[in-house]
């Protein structure tokens, strides 16, 4: 994947003291953020086998797209620079290297009864062909190995997704809604508001061949137009999104649900939640890694 | 056994608000983390600060898992917050963007004890002082 944009890393020397009034002076410049070495010991050294290097030269480092403003601002991050007696560097860095490096390090990830989940950009699956998922998650959320992914799908194949309705809000790479068809589910309405992740999802879609099964709305849930209750509806989100959408999702669901992208400390306030509504329970909790999926049901 | 570590990272990006792009994607993506997961994480873990930068630093382990952890928003930050500033100073010697009062200065310095490399309230002080003038931003005589 290309993103067609590439960028210029600016590299700044300074002192360890100026660190932070470097980073906010570069920031200035538009930037969302920066990349910084202070010198300091990491945090987490005396808790692991890190070698703490001794001779860190402090910087702080910024991403300048490489557009028709960058002339322009090379010329005064220099001069600025030059003015706090800073010394700069500046590299050019090619915008598909980021994007698609951790690729490398993406296998495939082994589910439980006997499911798996496998780059596409693998040649052949090492799960039945029947329990294999094809992913590239591009840009977007769901690889299957991060906890909130794990649980759910975990969930999923434990109780199996033979039904006839479901609903994926927030679907990301597609990831729970290809599981919920491969495990029997007749039609899926997965619903994403990101463009990328949407591009994402419906590449994901043709790899498994589930064009038939799976419908793509891009937008919330309240661009899905209305229909019969869901047998499962699936979101792994944040607490505040699970929250704003828990009032329509409750008038659309006539089966059972699972909640994740939740944080531990917030499984309170869900069982509260569910509480004032009445009518469904928690019946299973998965916690990990500090993350919590909810399985609730009538 | 502790897991072998990969690399370190350091970054001062928007609480709740990263995305994939600069100075994120490229930092972590040259160490194999996967870029999604970890704005996921950051952002729901920072969501309570929402209109601060913070700084953070990722450890990456050999089998590309991470974990971050969170410090208090940088002096800087808490600087043009205090004082109102869109920007600080581009040329700090010559051109001078505000003052900060003492009490000012002594508030940051005891919100940012914790991270600084600073035995005394004092220590801290001062640093914040430093930071301050290199931002274009006086303090007052008292």
């Amino acid at each position: 994947m290309r993103s067609g944009v590439d960028y210029w890393r600016v590299q700044v020397t300074v002192k360890a003291s100026e660190i932070e009034a470097a980073a906010a002076w570069l920031i200035d410049f538009g930037l969302s953020g920066v990349e910084f070495e202070d010198g300091e010991p990491s945090v987490l050294a005396p808790f692991t086998d890190m070698v703490q290097p001794t001779d860190l030269t402090p910087f702080v480092a910024g991403y300048f797209a490489d557009d028709e403003r960058w002339p322009a601002v090379a010329v005064r991050v220099r001069q600025q620079a030059s003015a706090h007696g800073w010394q700069v560097a500046v590299e050019r860095v090619a915008g598909q290297t980021w994007e698609t490096a951790w690729k490398q390090y993406y296998e495939p990830v082994t589910l439980p009864a006997g499911y798996g989940i496998v780059p596409t950009w693998y040649e052949s699956s090492p799960f039945s062909a029947q329990k294999t998922i094809w992913l590239d998650p591009g840009m977007a959320f769901g690889t299957g190995t991060h906890a909130t992914t794990r649980c759910c799908l975990e969930i999923l194949i434990a109780q199996g997704a033979a039904v006839h309705r479901v609903l994926d809000l927030g679907a990301g790479s597609g990831i729970l809604s290809l599981a919920a068809a491969q495990l029997g589910a007749v039609t899926v309405d997965a619903v994403e508001p990101d463009p990328t992740a949407v591009r994402a999802l419906l590449s994901n879609i043709r790899s498994n061949g589930l064009e038939r099964r799976i419908q793509v709305t891009r937008g919330t849930l309240a661009d899905l137009t209305a229909g019969p209750p869901y047998d499962l509806i699936m979101m792994n989100l944040t607490r505040e999104l699970i929250i704003q959408w828990w009032p329509s999702v409750r008038k659309r669901l006539g089966g059972w649900a699972i909640l994740s992208g939740l944080l531990e400390a917030a499984v309170p306030e869900m069982e509260t939640m569910l509480r004032r509504e009445g009518g469904l329970r928690i019946f299973e909790y998965r916690i990990r890694q500090g993350w919590a999926t909810l399985r609730i049901a009538q | 056994m502790p897991k072998k570590v990969a690399g370190v990272i350091k970054l001062q990006i928007p609480a709740g608000k990263a995305t994939p792009a600069p100075p994120v994607g490229p930092a972590l993506g040259q160490h194999g983390v996967n870029i999604m997961a970890f704005v996921k994480e950051y952002n729901e873990r920072t969501a309570d600060q929402v209109g601060l930068i913070i700084p953070v630093e990722i450890t990456v382990f050999e089998d590309r898992s991470f974990t971050f952890v969170t410090k208090t928003p940088p002096a800087a930050v808490l600087i043009k917050k205090a004082l109102g500033l869109e920007t600080a100073s581009g040329n700090p010697n010559v051109k001078k963007v505000g003052t900060l009062t003492r009490d000012q200065v002594r508030e940051i310095a005891e919100l940012k004890m914790a991270d600084l490399n600073a035995n005394t309230i004092d220590g801290a002080v001062r640093m914040i002082e430093g930071t301050a003038r290199s931002m274009g931003v006086e303090i007052a005589a008292d």
